[in-house]
């Protein structure tokens, strides 16, 4: 499987069974708890999920950008490049930010200090970790304008945040990312908060750079049209886990788990008329108070599904936001481990090759 | 990325005129500042209590005593007491004192007095508030709770108590060469009790500031924490420090004022506002009105053209009122 690196120490960055929670007033928030994946180098690992999944929890942990507390990275290992990041002082993770990570954000209005000049910021990110002087770092930073097309570089160098449209900040917070050639660059909704138009020339400009400088990219994201542009591979996220881990091509064709085929069912197909599009029934699940067992059984049309085939003992009665159902009771009371169900296709579900049979039947009524 | 998607980002990109190279903050507000005839009349004003204030610093600079030009207090002349303002010379243009000493003079000489304590009073008071308001805001928690507990302490203690208090505290007290009974205790009993609404505007500008995605963006390059906020946080909280400033003098002024009147600011015999109107408020009935106009209408004037431009100020730094 391309990309897929199972052997540690071999992708760029390595994130082994990563639990970051939350410690409020109200209880403890297991934001992440249990993450694995790896961005491979020179790819796009992208990290799908709806708000408030624990995705850029993750992304965060990473660079230890968190407000600790509340925040605390409870157990796990991040290693870039076979160096441990959780083990560092806070003054070798700042070398590291910036230095071997770069980050973009998903807002470009608020990402750039208002009362300095483009320009300045980007030499200022330079000379941080370059020791140059200031001649050089404003060379430097005219030159990573250019490299993110930025016309007349030379003039934008001068002006000020708010001279420029919400692509074009983008595309000054992309070379401030990349002001250190960083290995990894992790994204976190880059393209969110812009037009269709300058968010595809964005994710080019992302595909261009990381052909060009062997840039590993962890693409944080709840847009899947995102993902099918740019990503290698895929980790679905829900609820603080993630539930199904493939290559982008693989999700888009077939994909495993209940609840991302659910997303595909509420999405609409192009060619495909007269066919009401599917909800996801109920909705994200507090992360103060989890289900038991699998996360995701209240919500499964799956579940309900292999439940009426089972002997009633095997099977228990849930209440959930749209009334009881019945659901199986290694659902209710047993959480799916992430294994792989097919080659370089890793799912949790207790019933992965039910729900890739309970999605097949739609296609074959549209063949009838 | 084609050439065609550039060229089209340009023209979206450059929709406001690309030309005029960095309008800043600062460029923008002084621009609309410079537009607002109330804002320059004021300035206007200030600057006019500036000359004279330096005019006035000149004349004790080179005065000396028995020789060349006569001190202030050389000046007294019994048999000039109490002449009213008259145009028959520059010297009893507002008249004279009980010590047949020209108002005017004296004025002028207040006017010096009453500009620096409001400058050197803000220039404890204003630094003071801008980095413990910053300190609370940025980093929280302890620090915060601290500095919230210190001002509102000094809050809830009445200010002119408190500057009372300091300026019997200060009596007789000499630090770094300086005598702290007087006028320079003056400056730090004003400037420490200044500080407080300073530093609540700059705390909850910070709390909101600390949040913004440049900060993270400053973290996630690799800045630490005692740089984000010298670059990233307190640069954005400026302007609070300069309209507190331009408000704080008025503060101080009226506060000098105050106090030299109860006798309790400037030394014995320093001409000041406050000691004028203290001095004027027996002669009163006497229809020896001069005096006490003179120092009221003089001091009316400044803490009117202050509190005006302090007014302006914030609103041409206001980013909100942008362009209206």
């Amino acid at each position: 499987m391309m990309g897929m690196n199972t052997q540690p120490g071999d992708a760029l960055l390595e994130i082994r069974d990563l639990r970051t929670h939350f410690f409020t007033d109200d209880g403890v928030v297991k934001a992440v708890d249990g993450v694995s994946f790896s961005v491979p180098r020179g790819k796009t690992f992208a990290l799908v999920g709806e708000s408030g999944c624990g995705k850029s929890v993750t992304a965060f942990s990473i660079l230890r950008l968190l407000p600790m507390p509340p925040a605390r990275i409870v157990s796990g290992s991040i290693h870039l490049d076979g160096r441990d990041l959780l083990g560092l002082s806070p003054g070798q993770m700042r070398q590291v930010r910036g230095g071997q990570v770069g980050m973009i954000f998903q807002e470009p209005m608020s990402s750039l200090n208002p009362v300095f000049t483009c320009g300045s910021q980007i030499a200022e990110a330079v000379m941080l970790h370059a020791r140059t002087s200031a001649r050089e770092a404003r060379r430097r930073a005219i030159d990573l304008l250019a490299k993110v097309g930025i016309p007349e570089p030379a003039q934008r160098f001068g002006e000020y945040p708010h001279q420029l449209s919400g692509g074009m900040r983008q595309r000054v917070m992309i070379a401030m990312a990349l002001s250190c050639s960083p290995r990894l660059l992790i994204a976190d909704e880059p393209t969110t908060a812009l037009d269709v138009t300058t968010q595809a020339q964005i994710l080019d400009l992302l595909g261009d750079l990381q052909e060009r400088e062997n840039l590993g990219i962890l693409l944080i994201t709840h847009d899947l049209a995102v993902v099918a542009q740019t990503a290698h591979v895929v980790g679905v996220m829900y609820a603080s886990k993630i539930v199904e881990l493939t290559s982008a091509a693989d999700l888009f064709s077939r994909a495993l788990h209940p609840y991302t085929q659910g997303i595909f069912r509420s999405l609409p197909r192009l060619g495909v008329r007269g066919r009401r599009l599917e909800t996801l029934g109920g909705s994200v699940p507090n992360p103060l108070n989890f289900p038991t067992g699998c996360k995701f059984h209240p919500r499964c049309a799956t579940a309900r599904m292999v439940a009426r085939t089972m002997n009633e003992s095997d099977t228990v009665v849930v209440t959930t936001e749209t009334g009881p159902v019945r659901v199986p009771a290694r659902c209710a009371s047993q959480e799916p481990p992430l294994r792989q169900e097919q080659p370089g296709h890793s799912v949790a579900c207790w019933h992965a090759r039910a729900a890739d049979q309970a999605d097949a039947p739609p296609a074959e009524e549209e063949q009838q | 990325m084609t050439m065609d998607a550039i060229q089209h980002q340009t023209s979206a990109g450059g929709a406001e005129p690309v030309a005029q190279r960095g309008a800043s903050l600062w460029a923008d507000a002084r621009r609309r500042l410079a537009r607002d005839r109330w804002a320059m009349l004021c300035l206007g004003i200030i600057a006019f209590y500036v000359l004279l204030a330096l005019g006035g610093a000149m004349y004790e600079a080179l005065a000396a005593p028995e020789g060349g030009i006569p001190t202030f207090e050389e000046t007294i002349n019994f048999d000039q007491s109490y002449r009213p303002p008259s145009l028959d010379s520059l010297r009893n243009l507002l008249g004279t004192d009980w010590a047949g000493r020209s108002v005017l003079l004296k004025t002028v000489l207040g006017a010096k007095v009453s500009l620096t304590v409001g400058l050197m009073s803000n220039l404890i008071a204003v630094p003071l508030g801008l980095m413990l308001g910053a300190a609370a805001g940025y980093f929280g928690r302890r620090t915060d709770a601290v500095i919230v507990w210190l001002y509102s302490t000094m809050a809830s203690v009445p200010g002119i108590v408190l500057l009372i208090a300091m300026k019997y505290a200060f009596k007789n007290v000499t630090f770094l060469g300086l005598n702290l009974g007087g006028i320079h205790g003056l400056y730090i009993a004003l400037g420490v009790t200044a500080w407080v609404g300073t530093c609540r505007y700059v705390r909850a500008e910070v709390m909101k500031v600390r949040e913004l995605e440049y900060v993270l963006a400053a973290r996630a390059v690799g800045r630490g924490n005692v740089m984000i906020l010298l670059r990233h946080v307190l640069p954005n909280v400026l302007h609070l420090g300069i309209i507190s400033f331009s408000l704080g003098v008025v503060g101080a002024i009226t506060a000098e004022v105050t106090l030299s009147y109860l006798g309790l600011g400037v030394e014995v015999g320093m001409p000041s506002w406050g000691t004028m109107i203290d001095g004027a408020r027996m002669e009163l009935h006497a229809g020896r009105w001069w005096e006490l106009a003179s120092a009221v209408g003089a001091m009316f004037l400044l803490v009117l053209a202050l509190n005006i431009f302090g007014d302006r100020l914030r609103d041409a730094l206001d980013p909100r009122l942008k362009n209206v």
